[in-house]
């Protein structure tokens, strides 16, 4: 059986890119149907802000298929998985044996290609780095070049590239991954309320190396003394496996998008963040979750994403060194008032660490802000840029569909030498997506 | 769920689906199909999940003859002795088969969703005539009515169909159970990306219906349900009407 190659649009997790592509979902390598007349780039679970894996008129590779586990090594702490298996279900087949990914983003659907070609973060970046640190071997194929095995000892230099190279090596057609050994399947989980951001700053600071995650979710939508009042989340796993911590079927209930009209505007922003923290402070402070969903704090939100409509949302993500972090919150502080933007959410994590090549990471307070999609929010996201800019800041350009080239090269110092480097490794340009192109690289 | 099963066409789609849920159920699985490489690839991963046997055994039923398919099922039996399910689900269909174009790949067509099914499916039937079994061929809805589009691959779902309620009526006194799966659009790589008339099913999900069916005494199943009345309406039409229709 041959894949199909059909004509369809693909949008941009955040739904402000739309491409009209060709898609194919092949089964087998032998089956990919490269058409070197069309520009390639494989797809995950689809679930990247900046339209990482779509190209006008491009050819989109929908690697999902290739999800099978093909060998775990127990006592090394090792699995050799293909790349588009999702984090979940690895998690599901890991967690009972003691082991888990120890780099985990936001979504069980996320696919660990994914993960790789953009060199993810979790929650606590601060303390187990970014994906990088945690992948053994990678296995890549590229049309021309044929299939190429590398490692940090083998092949090093395309392995090093491969890895937050936005799939502009080739395909990743699996990987070997280190693992974390995990004490128990639980997850103690303290949600302490905080009355402003400073606070919110000065308890993760304390906290920090006391639990395993520490992460918060702030209002922006308050003035005065109450700014970025909300809950820090402080997470630790508990020792011991329990029977009733089970699996779970992981449903991506992100797909299909909602696309009628918004639900989201300045307004109900507000409402939205207070209904948040008052039904929080009807929780108990301290409780304990499933480590299988607790992995995954979006799972069970999706509500949320769904509540933009079709215009959907902005994500602006930055790193701030810990010495300009006040002055600069202070100047964004300030846009938001002036600009009068509606903050759906504001979080604030820790990061440690250097860039490598154009992947987000950095050593400061790390923070995410999402909007509802309009002409101002990109006005105020472009005067976010100068305060980034100025405070040298560091920006996530995998959740910015709108940043460009100059803000990239400004935050990135690795800018050039990445550009050079994937133009040397694949001359004939022919993976492309539309984030390649918007970063002109 | 005891005894072993054979999935002919296991690499993708709703042969690999059903691997995945036979194996939730225990049920050591045999995976036959041309890619023996992906095979390898699915065993290793079924046998890490669910701890079960797994063998691969890579057939080709474009080139496969009588004695090949003979062959074939005196291996799948040494290999699980207590082999009680059998599934083809393997098919082929190209975008060329449409009007008379299909008579460029009607041999390839024919081969792959016919020719080899049959010859396998009898030769199983002969080799588990004596014991409780299970003989599952997937069809589809284009076998429905004929029409303009995929004309080669609907007539050769059709002669399968025919072939396997011959079967079911050639074996009738023994413990053997033939049955047919009209599937309607699946979530598959012959899809992605498509926009079709009707919803596509998740191909687990159609397995999990498979599954579940395995101990019915009726023939013809059809998957989502309702494709049972849409073929009712299409068999009504009359021809003057239907013979414009263009679906």
């Amino acid at each position: 059986m041959n894949p199909a190659i059909s004509k369809t649009v693909l949008q941009s997790f955040d739904k402000t890119v739309s491409c009209n592509c060709y898609y194919e979902r092949p089964g087998e390598l032998a089956e990919l149907q490269v058409r070197h007349d069309l520009p390639l780039i494989p797809r995950g679970g689809g679930m990247s802000y900046c339209s990482a894996s779509a190209l006008e008129g491009g050819l989109t590779l929908d690697m999902r298929s290739f999800n099978r586990i093909l060998n775990f090594d127990y006592k090394l702490g090792q699995v050799k998985v293909e790349a588009g298996i999702c984090i979940g279900e690895l998690n599901n087949f890991l967690i009972p044996s003691g082991w888990q990914l120890p780099v985990l983003p936001g979504y069980p659907m996320i696919t660990v290609g994914g993960c790789i070609a953009f060199n993810v973060h979790g929650k606590s970046q601060y303390k187990i780095g970014l994906f990088m640190d945690w992948i053994e071997q990678l296995t890549i194929y590229h049309p021309l070049k044929g299939e190429l095995v590398c490692s940090a000892t083998i092949n090093e230099e395309i392995f090093n590239l491969t890895i937050g190279g936005m799939g502009f090596t080739g395909i990743i057609v699996n990987a070997t991954l280190k693992l974390k050994k995990i004490a128990g399947n639980q997850v103690q989980i303290e949600a302490r309320k905080v009355g402003n951001i400073g606070e919110a700053v000065r308890l993760m600071k304390e906290k920090a190396y006391d639990y395993d995650y520490v992460y918060s979710w702030n209002n922006f939508n308050l003035s005065g003394r109450s700014f970025g009042k909300g809950i820090v989340y402080l997470e630790k796993i508990k020792n011991g496996f329990t029977e009733s911590a089970k699996p779970v079927k992981f449903l991506n209930r992100l797909y299909p998008p909602r696309q009628g009209p918004p639900v989201l505007n300045r307004f109900t922003t507000y409402w939205m963040c207070q209904v948040y923290y008052q039904l929080s402070r009807l929780k108990p402070v301290s409780a304990i979750q499933n480590l299988y969903t607790a992995s995954f704090p979006i799972y069970g939100k999706e509500v949320y994403y769904h509540l933009f409509g079709k215009k959907g949302f902005r994500e602006y993500q930055v790193i701030f060194p810990h010495q300009n972090w006040e002055q600069a919150m202070s100047s964004i502080r300030e846009l938001i008032r002036v600009y009068k933007m509606g903050i759906a959410l504001a979080s604030l994590k820790f990061f440690k660490g250097k860039t490598h090549h154009i992947s987000f990471s950095g050593e400061g307070v790390c923070l995410a802000l999402d909007i509802p999609n309009n002409q101002t929010s990109i006005d105020f996201f472009n005067a976010l840029d100068q305060v980034t800019i100025r405070y040298n800041g560091i920006i996530n350009p995998s959740k910015d569909s709108r940043a460009g080239a100059a803000l990239v090269k400004a935050c990135y110092p690795g800018y050039e030498d990445f550009k050079r480097a994937i133009n040397h490794y694949d001359p004939q340009r022919l993976f492309v997506s539309e984030l390649r192109n918007r970063l002109e690289l | 769920m005891k005894g072993s099963a054979i999935i002919i066409g296991a690499s993708q789609g709703l042969g690999r689906a059903l691997a995945y849920r036979l194996a939730e159920h225990g049920t050591n699985c045999i995976l036959a199909s041309r890619n023996e490489e992906g095979l390898w690839d699915m065993a290793r991963d079924l046998t890490e999940k669910h701890k079960i046997k797994v063998v691969v055994l890579p057939v080709n039923l474009e080139t496969l003859d009588a004695s090949g398919a003979a062959k074939f099922v005196e291996q799948s039996c040494i290999e699980l002795n207590d082999l009680d399910k059998v599934f083809v689900t393997a098919g082929y269909v190209s975008e060329a088969d449409d009007g008379p174009g299909a008579k460029n790949i009607l041999d390839k067509t024919n081969a792959i969703n016919y020719r080899g099914p049959a010859l396998l499916l009898s030769a199983f039937s002969e080799k588990l005539k004596d014991q409780v079994a299970t003989l599952a061929a997937v069809s589809s809805i284009a076998a429905i009515r004929p029409r303009g589009k995929n004309i080669g691959y609907a007539a050769s779902k059709i002669a399968l169909e025919y072939h396997v309620k011959g079967l079911a009526h050639f074996f009738s006194r023994q413990s053997l159970r033939f049955q047919i799966y009209r599937v309607g659009y699946m979530d598959t790589g012959m899809s992605a990306g498509k926009k079709l008339a009707f919803r596509k099913e998740d191909p687990s999900r159609v397995a999990t219906f498979m599954i579940k069916q395995l101990g019915s005494q009726k023939k013809l199943f059809y998957y989502p349900r309702y494709w049972r009345f849409i073929a009712w309406i299409l068999g009504l039409i009359p021809w003057f009407i239907y013979k414009k229709l263009r679906f």
